[in-house]
């Protein structure tokens, strides 16, 4: 074969660049159906919400529960007497974050606190530390979303790293991320969100900050935007709120750590918002602010706390009077010697008037504190103060709201891996710690979301007396009955003063007595039969220390429900009893939890065992085989995870109850529907399209 | 008589134009092109066996490389274009003619006209099926006035709808240059 010419080579080389038909048209169409594809898959989550919009007409559960929200702070639950509307709350949602020192990652946990006690629902890792949280109905559908405010690169001497803004919403069977806004490396802090109708239209919005920023976040078919930026602000506090008197929510805020003075944001209306500063006395540098009526004159007051370096307050408190913003009540660092880092305001006491309550960093000398406005001097006093808590604990976040069936105002404090409930039991203002996930977690924010149930009328409430009056009258003569008549008579009391809040709560929870006392729960024989299996059962795992603890416990209970007409003043025990009866059936380890809500000191006495037994561990393992000692040690720290976390079995139990609350029931048919409708969809489509361009190909 | 003769050279003139004028809509340009497709239209031929056949030549003889490249040019301007097409593997890749060229040629003596490679109508799936996103798209960002629930479930619907079409329309231009 003769050489070929250079020339000819160079031509077949510029010929290569000439494409075939079918290799334009294979990359043409590659290139566009990829693109097509990839976007259409960033529309799934928007398509899957209007879906579970469509299926979920309302979120009910079991019986009459339904999820609906309610602002566990400054707005008060009480019924509107012109409305005759009450409504009961059945239990709350608590959020709780751990900041994650010495760690590069940090948690978020959900839960629910119904039945006396936390019930984890839900938790997830995220990176960094997580500095705030907040559950807030973005895209008003009732279900609220996580919002969590990050920040990495945090170590205990300050925090440099870049800040995200991060929004969980619920799905099926979790919470999915659905919003992340990130800015620079930052040392600024991130206070909790709060819900604003910021151009006056009905529509609600999220007022968040970042890198002390205020961002106005809406939603559109439950997807958030960011849809403003407010400008820069201090770090820390804000709060929303008329204090005024003008009909307009204004949001106040801190300034920069070197500014003397506090901001407000004033809305003139249509949108329109002036930026002001207010001279006085304050906290430096202000922690947080909230806002409400803590001194009864029937509007909004402004509550500041913070460090109150170089002789400046650790407490402010400002009314709107005579045209202008003016300090009313200002608390000194000397008064306390302490600092103020945490603030919310609630009525724990029922007075209509709401309380503030404080909490103060480790060793801060304050602890937690409730404080009551006196109507004689117009100064506030500690109603209530622990601050032996102080030495032991970090509270840098609380909240104050009603969360069980008592519908009393509770003061929710996170300490090192507890969280602190204050309240009002038989007449005294106490508090005690809950365990949440071992003494190591460290927490940094809580956040409150109120489960209600449907809203009853005045004329629903009153027959409802009349009923429980008439069937405790049927009822044995005992304490009981003396009780529940007792509790009718109250209730008529507060319905002739139109305190329909007070009345409901009270005479629903009687009805539950009278519920409990007419269907009884299951007879003490069999309870007693299912304590000792699961004590066999923990026994032929060789759980040791569950076994005995399963045992006490449960003879402890089987014992007070023997006992039950003696118990005065048991009107929330029977109930918690009931549920630790149906517990028991469930699972073992939940008795510690039934333990704590019926005698604290017993489940503190197990933990003090606990500890004796570490302490002493040299001691107790001296002359046994090494082999053996590790085993001992084994079933110890077994223990102790079961002691710190408590209720795993429940925990998967109160999820698959909270699924069955939520009422996914919809959403699990309408998904797989609409997969089938879009896969016919398509089929119709190449259908279609292979019968038409069969008859056009025809020459 | 003449009359009639007249007639018929006037009716075969037309059609010649129409010919030649469909042969330039199918942008077959030369003398070269139509041999190649009609060398094509009889069976497969490699380049060198369409080479042999056009210009008596063989490969040992002097000017078969610049027939050779001649041909091979214009095998790939016929591949361009969609109307000549060969096996993607093998050694030995013999060309043929693509259904494209197959229906075209068919059609230059008929009343249809030639078939484009992306006919209108596929062109408008495929700009409907994108332009099905774009609101699904907007709302997505949040960039777009609310619409209930049903429209955009609707709008996914029609979207998939759109999708399959368009899919199918796409494999069946692409079988028709392979």
């Amino acid at each position: 074969m003769p050489p070929r010419p250079s020339n000819l080579e160079e031509r077949d080389r510029s010929e290569r660049l000439v494409l075939s038909m079918r290799t334009k048209l294979s990359i043409g169409g590659l290139c566009f159906f990829t693109v097509i594809v990839l976007l259409a898959y960033t529309t799934t989550p928007y398509v899957a919400t209007a879906l579970r919009s469509l299926g979920q007409p309302g979120v009910e559960g079991p019986g009459n529960e339904s999820i609906q929200e309610k602002d566990p702070g400054n707005e008060s639950i009480q019924g509107n007497p012109d409305e005759e509307v009450y409504v009961r709350v059945t239990g709350a949602l608590i959020v709780a974050t751990d900041f994650g020192l010495g760690s590069s990652t940090s948690r978020v946990y959900l839960y629910n606190y119904a039945d006396g006690y936390p019930v984890e629902l839900w938790s997830t890792e995220l990176e960094g530390g997580v500095m705030s949280a907040s559950l807030l109905d973005l895209d008003a559908d009732d279900i609220p979303e996580i919002v969590v405010g990050t920040q990495r690169s945090r170590s205990p001497y300050g925090t440099h790293g870049s800040q995200s803004l991060q929004i969980f919403k619920r799905s099926t069977y979790d919470y999915e991320l659905i919003f992340k806004f990130t800015v620079a490396p930052t040392d600024a802090d991130i206070a909790r969100g709060r819900m604003i109708d910021y151009y006056d239209n009905g529509s609600r919005q999220l007022l968040a900050m970042l890198d002390d920023n205020l961002l106005l976040i809406g939603s559109k078919s439950g997807v958030p935007f960011i849809t403003e930026y407010l400008g820069r602000v201090g770090s820390y506090g804000f709060d929303v709120a008329d204090v005024d008197g003008d009909g307009r929510v204004d949001i106040f805020h801190s300034k920069s750590a070197t500014e003397d003075r506090f901001g407000l944001i004033e809305n003139m209306g249509n949108g329109e918002y002036v930026k002001r500063n207010i001279e006085g006395p304050r906290p430096w540098p202000i922690d947080e602010i909230r806002t409400g009526d803590v001194d009864g004159d029937g509007d909004s007051e402004i509550v500041m706390v913070g460090l109150g370096a170089y002789g400046n307050p650790v407490m402010s408190v400002y009314d709107y009077r005579n045209g202008s913003y003016i300090p009313i009540w200002i608390l000194n660092n000397s008064v306390l010697e302490s600092a103020i880092q945490c603030v919310d305001l609630g009525d724990i006491d029922r007075d209509g008037i709401l309380e503030i309550g404080t909490g103060s960093g480790k060793y801060a000398g304050e602890g937690l504190a409730i404080w009551e406005f006196n109507e004689t001097d117009g100064s506030f006093y500690p109603k209530w103060r622990d601050t032996t808590l102080s030495s032991v604990e970090q509270m840098l976040s609380l909240r104050i709201g009603p969360v069980d069936k008592t519908g009393s105002g509770r003061l929710l404090g996170l300490g090192t891996g507890k969280l602190y409930v204050v309240g009002y039991e038989l007449g005294e203002l106490k508090y005690r710690g809950i365990n949440l996930h071992g003494s190591s977690m460290d927490y940094e924010s809580i956040d409150l979301w109120i489960l209600t149930a449907d809203g009853m009328s005045r004329d629903e409430l009153e027959s409802l007396s009349v009923s429980v009056r008439s069937r405790a009258s049927s009822l044995d003569d005992g304490i009981l009955r003396e009780m529940l008549l007792d509790c009718c008579d109250k209730t008529d009391m507060y319905f002739a003063d139109d305190q329909i809040k007070d009345a409901g709560d009270l005479i629903t929870l009687a009805n539950d007595v009278l519920i409990l006392l007419e269907n009884p729960p299951a007879d003490i024989d069999s309870i007693l039969h299912s304590v000792r299996d699961y004590a066999e059962w923990m026994g032929e795992q060789g759980y040791l220390f569950d076994m005995l603890t399963c045992l006490e416990t449960g003879y402890k209970i089987v014992n007070i429900l023997e006992n039950v007409d003696d118990i005065h003043g048991g009107v929330l025990l029977v109930d918690q009893l009931y549920e630790a009866a149906e517990l028991l059936n469930q699972s073992p380890t939940s008795a510690l939890g039934i333990a704590e809500w019926c005698n604290r000191s017993d489940v503190l006495a197990m933990a003090s065992r606990i500890q004796g037994y570490e302490d002493d561990w040299d001691n107790l393992v001296s002359g046994v085989p090494e082999r053996d000692g590790r085993i001992l040690k084994g079933m110890l720290d077994s223990a102790k995870r079961k002691f710190a976390v408590r209720d795993l079995k429940s925990t998967e139990a109160g999820l698959v109850t909270f699924l069955d609350r939520l009422g996914q029931l919809g959403v699990e048919v309408a998904e797989p529907c609409l997969s089938v409708i879009c896969i016919l969809l398509f089929m119709m489509g190449i259908h279609g399209s292979k019968t038409h361009n069969s008859k056009r190909d025809l020459p | 008589m003449v009359r009639e003769n007249a007639d018929g050279i006037e009716d075969l003139r037309i059609k010649v134009k129409e010919g030649v004028s469909k042969l330039r809509g199918l942008e077959v340009g030369n003398e070269l092109s139509v041999e190649i497709l009609s060398r094509l239209a009889e069976g497969r031929r490699t380049a060198s066996e369409l080479v042999e056949e056009i210009y008596q030549v063989r490969s040992s003889d002097e000017g078969f490389y610049s027939s050779y490249a001649r041909v091979r040019r214009e095998i790939r301007r016929l591949e361009s274009k969609g109307l000549v097409s060969t096996n993607v593997l093998g050694r030995n890749r013999p060309y043929r003619l693509t259904d494209l060229a197959v229906i075209n040629l068919a059609r230059i003596g008929g009343e249809s006209k030639q078939m484009p490679v992306l006919p209108p109508i596929d062109i408008l799936i495929y700009l409907a099926t994108a332009a099905s996103l774009i609101p699904l798209l907007f709302g997505s960002m949040g960039r777009f006035i609310d619409p209930s629930e049903m429209v955009t479930l609707g709008l996914f619907g029609l979207f998939c709808l759109l999708l399959g079409a368009s899919l199918t329309r796409f494999f069946q231009t692409l079988r028709r240059v392979f």
